[in-house]
């Protein structure tokens, strides 16, 4: 019979221990008291995953779909996806990234040659739900319209003219019905200057994510800017008591629900309440 | 005197072997003869001495045996990684029938009762190799405790998780003297001590390795740690530490050699580059006269592999478009010649010193 190495099976023991507590009490504090923000978003903001490509996990995490409302003017800024995460906004410009501590001053000369110096850091950020951001996004998508029916009616015989009409009607139906209303809108370092300027809980919500500089060029000189690489928490764990709702929807866009996400005192988010709703 | 620890066990049965071997020889050149009752007498200590051995540590007595303990040490090792993803899948399979207070007690009983498993199992398994196997699948059911626990809770990752993985792996590595679970152990120092060592500078720490320095202080730590900390018991273990502090330090120093712009220097990528090249022919040499001045195989071993895949990788940069392809493979062939030439070299004068060091009083 071997040694027995008692403190050695204790010390194992108490890792453990402390470590699941440790964890639970972490989660416990964070939905402790008020919740810092609550949101209530839809199957719009809160994708289901293609379960059809993994059957073997039985668990259900949705996951967040934000996005940032880029520059109208393409040229302004490479890059750019209007549809989802990720991306720069008009807001996140040279000034705001060295208020959030990122030296820029060296980031134009770095423009291509050694963009791979810079790395993310952790922030603040403000997701802005069915706001100011979403209506000027929508808005954008309808006089993009306008502007293809106008082009189209001086050029009624263009093919070109008549598929660009077709794919802007559809990227506004889109925007109208079925893409995230949920928009990064601001960055900061503390919870309460953020929260001072985004007073409404129920329609601002401040999470961790990570800001990345950016440089490159457009309009043919050197630009130096923000994009924000990725929110800390972006899939959310359906509980158990709320999966059966969404046993039947398998993919993506497949059925429509609400749901409320309460944010916690360390802005980590958990699902409160959810309910499918009719077609 | 009686060995401490199974590796010492082993070489002392060897020595018996290789001692039993030589003597028949001289018997049979009629160099030296015993007689029979001296022949009993040592046979029966020897007899005795190894079972012993056999007893307390599982020593293999023959080659025959010790052929088959390397076929157990591999079937256990894969035996562990296979039982370890059976555990990951079974709770993927089915957690989501379980309310979130039960899916929390599963994964908190499953690292409590592994452990206590592998506790039982080493207390009875004189071979070692099923301790191994419940020992991974503990340290598996750990990490999955950890990691589940944040996506229930959605709890924002963090490198502080690779602290006490570090140290559940390296408490079972102690427990058990188990070399694969400390090699796991010090991987997580390692992530942990990069990730800390990027967030310094501000950097996220899901980055670290985007930068490759930051794993340099922990290749220097782990390197130098033996030589703080005796490991008298665990006599296996110096190599592990320096070994993977060894692949710590030249792995790193490899990628920056190729891409400069992974480094914290504020430098022109090719001099970034060139330093790091440089730096890695001057530490993989380096490696090389230390291991072989201090005995130390796995030193000497790391060194020979990376000062070949940095010449190699020189001579693909130098040549490989300039060269047609067989004369590009001959040089490396004829490199690769002219290494084992100074390794014999080496060998030989090692050889001579270890002789005038055993004349040494």
């Amino acid at each position: 019979m071997k040694a027995p190495h008692i403190p050695l099976q204790l010390a194992a023991l108490a890792v453990i221990v402390v470590t699941n507590a440790v964890a639970l009490s972490g989660a416990m504090l964070n939905r402790s008291g008020d919740a810092e923000s609550q949101l209530t978003l839809s199957q719009r903001e809160l994708r289901l995953p293609y379960r059809s490509f993994d059957r073997e996990n039985s668990g259900l995490a949705l996951s967040l779909d934000w996005r940032v409302l880029v520059h109208p003017d393409k040229n302004v800024v490479y890059y750019s996806w209007e549809y989802s995460r990720g991306g720069m906004p008009e807001w996140l410009d040279k000034a705001k990234m060295e208020s959030l501590g990122f030296d820029m001053s060296t980031v134009s000369e770095q423009a291509g040659r050694r963009n791979d110096r810079m790395l993310s850091r952790e922030v603040l950020l403000v997701l802005e739900f069915d706001g100011e951001a979403y209506r000027t996004s929508l808005e954008r998508a309808r006089q993009s319209l306008v502007t293809e029916e106008e082009k189209l009616a001086a050029l009624p015989d263009s093919n070109d003219k008549k598929n660009r009409l077709k794919s802007i009607t559809d990227q506004l139906t889109r925007e109208e019905n079925e893409n995230s209303r949920l928009f990064v809108v601001d960055a900061g370092l503390s919870v309460e200057t953020l929260r001072a300027k985004y007073a409404d809980r129920t329609r601002y919500a401040i999470v961790r994510g990570q800001i990345r500089p950016w440089a490159g060029n457009g309009r043919g000189e050197s630009v130096a800017r923000g994009s924000i690489s990725s929110v800390s928490i972006e899939a959310i764990n359906v509980p158990h008591a709320f999966r059966p709702l969404l046993a039947d929807q398998r993919e993506p866009g497949q059925g429509r629900f609400s749901a409320s996400l309460s944010f916690g005192q360390r802005l980590e988010p958990w699902m409160t309440h959810l309910e499918v709703t009719p077609r | 005197m009686t060995p401490s620890t199974r590796n010492a066990a082993q070489q002392r049965a060897d020595q018996v072997r290789v001692f039993h071997l030589e003597l028949d020889r001289l018997d049979s050149e009629g160099v030296l003869r015993l007689t029979e009752e001296q022949k009993k007498s040592v046979d029966a200590h020897h007899e005795t001495l190894l079972n012993q051995l056999a007893q307390s540590f599982d020593i293999d007595r023959d080659a025959r045996s010790r052929q088959l303990s390397w076929g157990m040490r591999i079937a256990s090792f894969l035996g562990a990684l296979a039982l370890a993803a059976s555990v990951f899948f079974l709770f993927r399979q089915f957690w989501g029938l379980f309310s979130e207070e039960v899916q929390v007690g599963i994964l908190s009983a499953s690292s409590l009762l592994t452990l206590a498993a592998t506790v039982l199992v080493r207390a009875r398994d004189v071979t070692g190799y099923f301790t191994k196997l419940t020992a991974m699948v503990a340290f598996a059911c750990f990490v999955l405790n950890v990691v589940m626990i944040g996506q229930i809770y959605n709890i924002t990752p963090s490198d502080k998780a690779f602290l006490p993985w570090a140290a559940y792996g390296l408490l079972l590595a102690y427990l058990c003297d188990l070399r694969l679970l400390l090699a796991a152990g010090l991987a997580c120092v390692i992530a942990f001590m990069a990730a800390r060592v990027g967030t310094w500078s501000g950097v996220y720490w899901i980055h670290f390795g985007e930068r490759p320095e930051n794993f340099f202080p922990a290749a220097v730590v782990l390197f130098a740690l033996p030589q703080i900390i005796r490991h008298v018991r665990y006599d296996q273990f110096p190599a592990v530490y320096r070994l993977v502090g060894l692949l710590a330090f030249f792995f790193p120093v490899l990628i920056l050699s190729h891409w400069g712009g992974g480094s914290y220097l504020d430098w022109s990528v090719t001099n970034i580059e060139n330093l790091y090249q440089l730096c890695g022919f001057v530490f993989s040499a380096g490696a090389i006269w230390l291991g072989l001045r201090m005995q130390w195989t796995e030193t000497a071993n790391t060194g020979v592999v990376f000062f070949v895949i940095f010449l190699y990788t020189k001579f693909y940069d130098w040549w490989w478009e300039l060269l047609p392809k067989y004369l590009f493979f001959l040089i490396l062939g004829l490199t690769a010649v002219l290494v084992l030439m100074v390794m014999k070299r080496l060998r030989q004068g090692g050889g001579a010193d270890s002789e005038e060091g055993e004349d040494l009083p």
